[in-house]
């Protein structure tokens, strides 16, 4: 609504000024193709909020100068992305162009055709310079994340996470505690510091996406959530075994912990009051940010502790699709293509979010902006890591082991009869 | 008095079309999602399968349940409240409006933030609620982090966000009892809490009924904050009927159960008001 | 007379303990609303820091701010007439006429609040693509009249119920047309309770989230939705700012709670017709 503007911009004049926009442009003319072709149109995004999107949203005018595309962003957050998106495909609606996906969602969505087959644009020489996209360029894991369930093409990986051990160099220190790297070292400086009353062993994620960590857990124990022929392996005795540690060790959490989200966690480390840390690796740059961390300086980074079947955290990759009633999908290619880029990936990797690509790892000058030791852990956890498998019906069967893992977590129930629950009730769906 | 009889319903029209042009497909959507059925062999092909797998299933009794203890305590509790408070309010002189304002503020603040606020205050870490608690020497609680007493502290919070509205609603109602019935009750000697009970209140059935209509389908519908604070956890000790359609709906894509709980809510609910719906028809006569 | 003061000391004692209640989480935000970033999220939770103004600087400098600002207020204001002058005239025939159908017709209102908006999300946003209303202030101000209209037919009908009939058959007797007497008669007396509907009504289209979020897009970012992705991060939530936005948008409710007072006791005098 154009009146809303001026009155908007009006009211705000009394304490705004703007400055001026412009950029160089020559990593991404000289791809072999025309940028310009369709100058004039128009693209939507939804973006959920993320590091990946607050690093990326400020160099969007860079693309609207490259292309002469006008690029209508929204963002919305993640639990509002997660009600808004399926609620316009259900019916419909949806008029975005290019957003934000998960992977766990893969077959809904591919399977109801809601997302765009990205392989012809790939492979279209008039709008992608292959040479430029180097598509082999992301890791394989990352390309398996494209076609995840079998499907085609859909899943453009943005950003490659998993789990990696952040501690207190100083409180491990101060108690004589080497850097754990199995699971029985971890559990038992979780405890020792707990104990010590300096601060509480470890904070990790106990309410809806318990699931995360959870996989990591029960992998590193030789357990997993399906098999290979997607049959229920959550009760098998290395799931079970998993569960159990996750158990003994969220009670070293501090209280609370059943409710424990993304905020929480990153509260408890950021104040200081939790030592130790195995969720994803994103949280490392916000530690060293004095504006809002008072461990400044005071953190270590090392990679994912060995369990009795070797050391196997989760990791994630957050995608970006196109929706397939997209009308102009070239148009909407060239945007996924300039976000999915290897330049681009090369300066969010600088910015602390690290990409899917082999060469956002080597870019110049990482090692100064997020040091060895960081990239060495999370190179290294990245490297072992697991995915979770994907069915239909993925949220809801978490769910399920989501409750009763808080069951067993506030002691009502022990982990072996809470997996059996969680299988039973996952025979039933 | 031929006018007579087309005015009403010329005051009516306007309503029963624009509800009827809103709603008509969103319910019928709704009734076939959840009862249309290919394979069924009735004349009108529909069958009941979701609807009986659903109530059969231990979890779903539990969201029952949850919603039911949910519903009473809040409504009950947040009713009376609402009638005390509006007869203190009545009886005080001094400070009166500053009272007023305070106590329907949280009907100002959006729900989704003040439900974020409760969030933090609850936390057990950080929350400034045990930090009270310990400033007087009390242990710290586990508030809505613990099975047994999650559901209480979420009704606490339904509390707190709706009882300014009943009080506002029969404040409003005391305030149109013409003074000289209190002045005449006075005279008589009948002090002002009786006066409250046996003629006030009385005199403001329909009102009160109607409040508490709304407070009850309010609290049946209690989401934001439950979605904000617990999102149905830990374990499943705070899922109410609507957050497990929430789920149903956007997380699991299990449309027709989302649809079967609605028509499930729709007429629960329709059953428990028609009695005071129809009360209320009768006492115009 | 000794009776009179216990009387009130006792419900002074009791508004004192509601309020603490009341009062307490919006404390707390005003507390957090002038903390710098880290003060939000120390442990333990800070009373005593030095206060910061740039929380609210933040937010008023924000052009979005105003754009959701001046979204939330047409729509509210919209909705909140539209369903005014439909509900009442309607309160009003049920309050004071017998007519075939009037209870259903009634009942089925009362059953309109008590779907959830969750349950007809879906067909609600494909009927609004239907007739071209997504993402525009008129679609989302119809959806909020589903939220509201309710709250008015019925708590206005109640409210004209409790009203003296003399003074429209005397209107009616000096040969006053129906409409007017609605319009000169009614509304007048009627007061208290249309404000009270009226800001009630505020509240709910103010305060929504759900239609908001699931009918609105780019043109139409009403409050609550623009408040909780401004300030609620993928990482963590902006304690500060969010807590000084939350209070600021506020400030329309607080007006109207102004103006409430006013009509109560204006509403008071004009009761005493009645004898």
């Amino acid at each position: 609504m154009f009146l809303k503007k001026i009155l908007a911009g009006f009211i705000s004049l009394i304490f705004i000024s703007s400055g001026v926009f412009s950029a160089d442009l020559s990593n991404y003319t000289n791809a072999n193709m025309d940028w310009k072709q369709f100058e004039g149109e128009s693209v939507t995004v939804l973006l959920s909020k993320h590091p990946w999107q607050e690093q990326i949203e400020p160099l969007i005018p860079e693309f609207e100068e490259l292309t002469g595309i006008d690029v209508k962003l929204k963002l919305l957050p993640e639990n509002q992305y997660l009600t808004k998106v399926p609620a316009d495909m259900e019916a419909g609606t949806f008029k975005f162009d290019v957003f934000m996906t998960q992977l766990y969602e893969a077959p809904k969505f591919c399977g109801e055709k809601w997302l765009a087959d990205l392989e012809p644009l790939i492979n279209d020489p008039s709008v992608t310079d292959p040479n430029w996209y180097k598509y082999n360029d992301f890791f394989a894991g990352a390309r398996d994340v494209a076609v995840i369930g079998n499907t085609y093409l859909s899943h453009i990986a943005i950003t490659a996470e998993s789990q990696v051990l952040v501690y207190r160099k100083d409180i491990l220190d101060e108690l004589g505690i080497s850097v754990p790297s199995t699971m029985d070292e971890l559990l038992a400086a979780a405890t020792k510091i707990t104990e010590s009353g300096k601060a509480y062993g470890i904070t990790t994620r106990g309410g809806p996406a318990i699931w995360w960590p959870g996989l990591g857990y029960l992998a590193s124990y030789g357990g997993e959530y399906l098999d290979s022929n997607l049959d229920i392996a959550i009760n098998s005795p290395e799931s079970i075994a998993g569960a159990d540690f996750y158990v003994k060790l969220a009670q070293q959490a501090p209280p609370g912990v059943t409710n424990f989200d993304w905020d929480e966690i990153n509260t408890a480390m950021l104040s200081g009051q939790a030592a130790m840390f195995l969720d994803s690796s994103v949280i490392y740059p916000r530690l060293q940010d004095a504006s809002i961390s008072e461990v400044v300086g005071k953190v270590g980074v090392a990679p994912f502790p060995t369990g009795p079947k070797g050391a196997k955290p989760n990791s994630h990759y957050w995608t970006v699709s196109m929706n397939e009633a997209t009308e102009n999908k070239k148009a909407a290619w060239l945007f996924l293509q300039w976000a999915t880029s290897p330049d681009m990936q090369a300066r969010l990797a600088l910015a602390g979010i690290l990409g899917p690509r082999t060469s956002s790892w080597e870019v110049d000058g990482l090692s100064e902006q997020l040091g060895d030791e960081f990239l060495d852990a999370a190179k290294k956890s990245l490297g072992g890591a697991v995915i979770p498998r994907v069915t239909p019906g993925f949220f809801e069967r978490v769910d399920i082991f989501r409750a009763e893992m808080q069951e067993a977590i506030l002691g009502n129930k022990d982990a072996e009869s809470a997996m059996n629950a969680t299988a039973d009730a996952w025979s039933k769906l | 008095m031929k006018n007579k009889t087309y005015f009403p319903i010329i005051l009516t029209i306007p309503v029963v079309i624009f509800l009827l042009a809103l709603l008509i497909y969103p319910l019928i959507y709704t009734f076939t999602l959840a009862f249309y059925d290919e394979a069924s062999d009735n004349f009108i092909p529909f069958s009941l399968n979701v609807f009986n797998n659903l109530i059969q299933e231990e979890r779903f009794l539990k969201n029952v349940y949850h919603t039911i203890f949910l519903t009473f305590f809040s409504t009950s509790i947040s009713f009376l409240l609402g009638i005390i408070l509006a007869y203190c309010l009545d009886q005080i002189k001094i400070a009166r409006s500053f009272f007023l304002v305070i106590l329907i503020s949280p009907l100002a603040i959006m729900p989704v933030v003040s439900a974020l606020t409760w969030r933090t205050m609850f936390n057990p870490l950080y929350g400034i609620l045990n930090s009270i608690l310990k400033f007087f020497g009390f242990e710290g609680m586990e508030w809505v982090t613990d099975t047994s007493s999650a559901l209480t502290w979420i009704t606490v919070v339904d509390i707190w966000q709706w009882t300014p509205f009943c009080l506002l609603l029969i404040y409003a109602g005391l305030k149109t009892i013409p003074v000289d019935i209190k002045e005449s009750a006075s005279i008589d000697g009948i002090n002002s809490f009786k006066e409250l009970i046996y003629i006030s209140l009385p005199i403001l059935f329909n009102l009160l009924l109607i409040t508490l209509i709304f407070r009850f389908m309010e609290a049946f519908k209690a989401f934001d904050s439950i979605m904000v604070i617990t999102q149905g956890g830990p374990g499943n000790a705070t899922e109410t009927m609507v957050i497990r359609s929430y789920y149903t709906a956007f997380r699991w894509y299990k449309p027709e159960i989302t649809s079967v709980i609605g028509i499930f809510i729709l007429i629960f609910t329709i059953l428990c008001t028609r009695w005071a719906g129809t009360k209320i028809g009768e006492q115009e006569n | 007379m000794k009776y009179l003061n216990i009387n009130k000391i006792i419900c002074y004692f009791i508004l004192i303990i509601s309020s603490i209640f009341f009062i307490l989480p919006i404390l707390w935000m005003f507390l957090q609303s002038f903390k710098n970033a880290k003060d939000t999220i120390a442990i333990p939770p800070k009373i005593f820091f030095s206060p910061t103004f740039s929380n609210y600087l933040k937010v008023l400098k924000n052009d979005y701010f105003w754009e959701a600002t001046f979204d939330s207020v047409i729509v509210s204001l919209m909705s909140v007439s539209v369903a005014l002058a439909i509900g009442i005239p309607f309160a009003y025939a049920l309050a004071r006429f017998n007519f075939r159908g009037k209870n259903e017709i009634a009942h089925f209102i009362l059953s309109t609040k008590m779907l959830p908006g969750i349950v007809i999300a879906i067909p609600l946003v494909q009927t609004f693509n239907y007739i071209n209303l997504l993402d525009t202030h008129i679609g989302v101000s119809i959806a909020h009249i589903l939220l509201m209209l309710a709250v008015i037919v019925w708590v206005m009908r109640a409210f004209l119920q409790n009203l003296p009939i003399d003074l429209e058959e005397a209107a009616l007797l000096d040969g006053a047309s129906r409409l007017r007497i609605i319009w000169s008669v009614i509304l007048p007396i009627a007061r208290p309770g249309i404000v009270t509907v009226t800001a009630l009504s505020f509240l709910f289209s103010w305060n929504d989230l759900f239609f908001g979020l699931t009918l609105g897009s780019f043109d139409v970012v009403p409050l609550p939705i623009y408040l909780t992705t401004e300030y609620i991060g993928y990482l963590a939530v902006n304690w500060g700012e969010l807590s000084a936005a939350g209070l600021l948008s506020t400030f329309p409710i607080i007006i109207i709670v102004i103006l409430l007072r006013d009509n109560l006791i204006r509403g008071l005098s004009l009761g005493a017709i009645k004898g």
